[in-house]
């Protein structure tokens, strides 16, 4: 019998028999109908509220990291040390009168400018008087090049305590850009007490280790006021450019409608973030002190959402996967006022910017099966905003680590036959962690 | 007896929120209404949720209820409705159906295929969601293109070519199905030509 096939159909649709549908169904329309669905907090509101909380906190803490010295109001602290023997003492000190008691050394000096000015090359004349266990101290005058701070130097005038040269060190240091490993065999020999802060003098090093080995054992055991760590600011008259690489842990969000819908607590769609990592080359620019513009050539960046769809009894479970490349425009303004963090040069970079990426591929898992989604757009416009600490462990090399927002203005789906874009207008967007490695190639105004 | 009840009885024992009268057209009208889930959602759990949203929109609203029509008919015009939004819902994330590997048919070649309502099911679980909706709407509920544009919120010229692409997605299922199972060309000796 031929026949058509639109009949065909139509017969087959309605000889479906009556088929009694899972019991559950009625349990589930009378919890509805009694107004007391079951309680469920959309997965996108615990994600929403975590995320919220984990960016409260960070941003808590690092605004309100207390550091131990701040360059802009770093005040001149005093140091005693007891000692039986003479002691040299290199110290990095503020210029105000510090008398201490008889087996202390006493320093002042001359010179009243600030010795931890930012421009000009510094010259400081010290004199300093240091009298221990009958131990007379010669004056001493530094004459101290660029890019180092006051130093003042005491040297015991005694023979026997003294050294070679006691001018020695003092030149090694206005000489030498490697000048702390004459400092440290100068200091074996007359048990000079390097402070933390004396590793401050040397621009080119760290130097938080040098200084805890060179601290007199017998001298630990004694009352002493550390001076405060002091972060010179080195003068740069000219501009810096980084390079570096950067890495985030992205916590993605398609905003479509499913998200919206997975807001409602009657929704049996949930919708779960997509985490991913991005990888990007920077390069940066100082064009005017402390503004800078960043430029991030993403390698490789990931958007895409998590869908879980609870269907009687059932868990469905779909995969959206968007890879990007391209590039982010920032501009970034640094904190002027540099901060400490364990003897390290802290900062904090604001970010806002823009980012233009291409869509590579895209693939969307439901269940087993992967397919290729065909209806989104190639090109997707963010916006983005951010904060960043960086860390100097060199004079030239930094770890930032930051969070970021970023926000999609592109709708990304551009429609299918059937479906047109504005129906689902769809928009990435994410949090993300930063983490970056930098390398400045001039020296840059810490 | 409750069991015995009118519509007219049902319909306002439910207006009055009585559960025994809801339970009873559920238990009434639900087999049906059911296989026409299954007709539209293709799956037996997507016709479960479709089925569970339907009756609780018929329980809400069923005060609007005139009775200017038989009340099977008005719940299964709410059952097409439930599948029309799930498949606006759905179809956010759907992908559409690449015909361009298709195989190009013989729209006057006669296939045979086998009465049971299970190869009829699995028949229709194979069409792409937004291809079974509109083949449905026009097949099924008589609706023409510009009727289902508008319930559908797509264009004219789309409902068209989703019913041609339909048919055509159908025949091909049907001749793959008839290839690798040879024997259904025998069962029943029934056949139909794919025009």
């Amino acid at each position: 019998m031929k026949e058509d096939l639109f009949n065909w159909y139509k017969k087959g649709f309605d000889n479906l028999p009556p088929t009694e549908p899972p019991p559950m169904v009625w349990e589930n329309i009378a919890s509805a109908l009694d107004g007391k669905p079951k309680r469920r907090i959309p997965a996108f509101w615990w994600w929403s509220g975590l995320s919220i909380l984990v960016v409260g906190l960070a941003t808590a803490v690092w605004l309100n990291y207390s550091p131990t010295s701040n360059v802009a109001n770093a005040k001149p602290e005093s140091f005693s040390a007891q000692s039986k023997r003479p002691q040299t003492v290199m110290k990095h000190t503020a210029p105000s009168k510090q008398k201490e008691s008889s087996n202390s050394i006493q320093s002042k000096t001359v010179n009243s400018d600030n010795p931890f000015r930012e421009t000009s090359p510094s010259q400081a004349s010290t004199e300093q008087v240091a009298t221990a266990n009958n131990t007379s101290f010669s004056k001493q005058k530094a004459s101290i090049t660029s890019h180092s701070p006051e130093i003042l130097v005491s040297t015991p005038s005694n023979p026997e305590n003294n050294l070679e040269n006691t001018n020695a060190p003092v030149n090694s240091l206005n000489s030498n850009p490697l000048a702390e490993e004459t400092n440290l065999s100068i200091t074996q020999k007359t048990e000079t007490i390097l402070t933390h802060s004396s590793g401050l003098i040397l621009p080119k090093r760290s130097f938080i280790g040098f200084e805890l080995s060179t601290i007199n054992p017998e001298l630990t055991t004694t009352s002493q006021q550390l001076p405060e760590l002091i972060i010179p600011k080195m003068n740069n008259s000219g501009s810096s450019w980084f390079f570096g690489v950067a890495s985030e842990i992205n916590n993605n969000w398609v905003f479509n409608h499913d998200l919206v819908d997975a807001m409602r607590k009657e929704s049996m769609n949930s919708i779960l973030p997509h985490f991913s990592s991005t990888h990007s080359l920077v390069a940066s620019k100082e064009f005017l002190p402390n503004h800078r513009i960043r430029a991030e050539l993403i390698l490789s960046k990931k958007e895409g959402q998590h869908y879980v769809t609870y269907l009687n009894g059932q868990l469905l479970k779909k995969d959206l996967h968007l890879n990007y490349s391209g590039a982010t425009l920032l501009y970034d303004y640094r904190n002027p006022s540099p901060k400490n963090l364990f003897g390290f040069t802290l900062r904090t970079h604001w970010l806002g910017g823009a980012s233009l990426c291409y869509l590579s591929e895209s693939k969307l898992a439901i269940g087993q099966t992967m397919v290729s989604p065909s209806g989104y757009r190639k090109m997707n416009i963010s916006l983005v905003a951010g904060m960043e600490k960086e860390v100097f462990f060199t004079r030239q090399l930094s770890l930032g680590a930051g969070l970021r927002l970023m926000g999609g203005l592109t709708n990304i789906f551009k429609g299918y036959e059937n479906i047109p874009a504005w129906f689902n207008r769809t928009h990435t967007g994410n949090i993300a962690g930063t983490l970056s490695v930098r390398y400045y190639l001039n020296i840059p105004n810490h | 007896m409750a069991e015995e009840a009118s519509d007219k009885q049902l319909v306002d024992g439910c207006v009055r929120g009585e559960r025994r009268f809801q339970e009873l057209l559920y238990k009434r009208f639900s087999p049906k209404m059911y296989s026409v889930c299954l007709g539209y959602a293709g799956r037996g759990n997507e016709a479960a949720d479709m089925l569970q949203d339907a009756f609780i929109k018929v329980f809400r609203n069923i005060g609007e209820f005139r009775f200017d029509c038989p009340l099977e008919a008005w719940i299964r015009r709410i059952v097409v409705n439930t599948a029309i939004d799930q498949y606006r819902k759905a179809s956010r994330q759907a992908m559409p159906l690449s015909l361009d590997d298709t195989l190009e048919l013989d729209d006057e070649t006669v296939f045979s295929h086998p009465s049971d309502h299970k190869y009829f099911l699995d028949l229709v679980s194979a069409l792409p969601d937004g291809y079974r909706l509109i083949f449905n709407l026009y097949v099924i509920e008589g609706l023409n293109h510009r009727e289902i544009a508008e319930q559908v919120g797509i264009s004219e010229g789309t409902s068209k070519s989703q019913l041609a692409r339909a048919k055509k997605y159908l025949q091909q299922k049907l001749k793959q199905e008839t290839a690798t199972n040879p024997s259904a060309q025998k069962n029943e000796g029934r056949s139909f030509q794919l025009v």
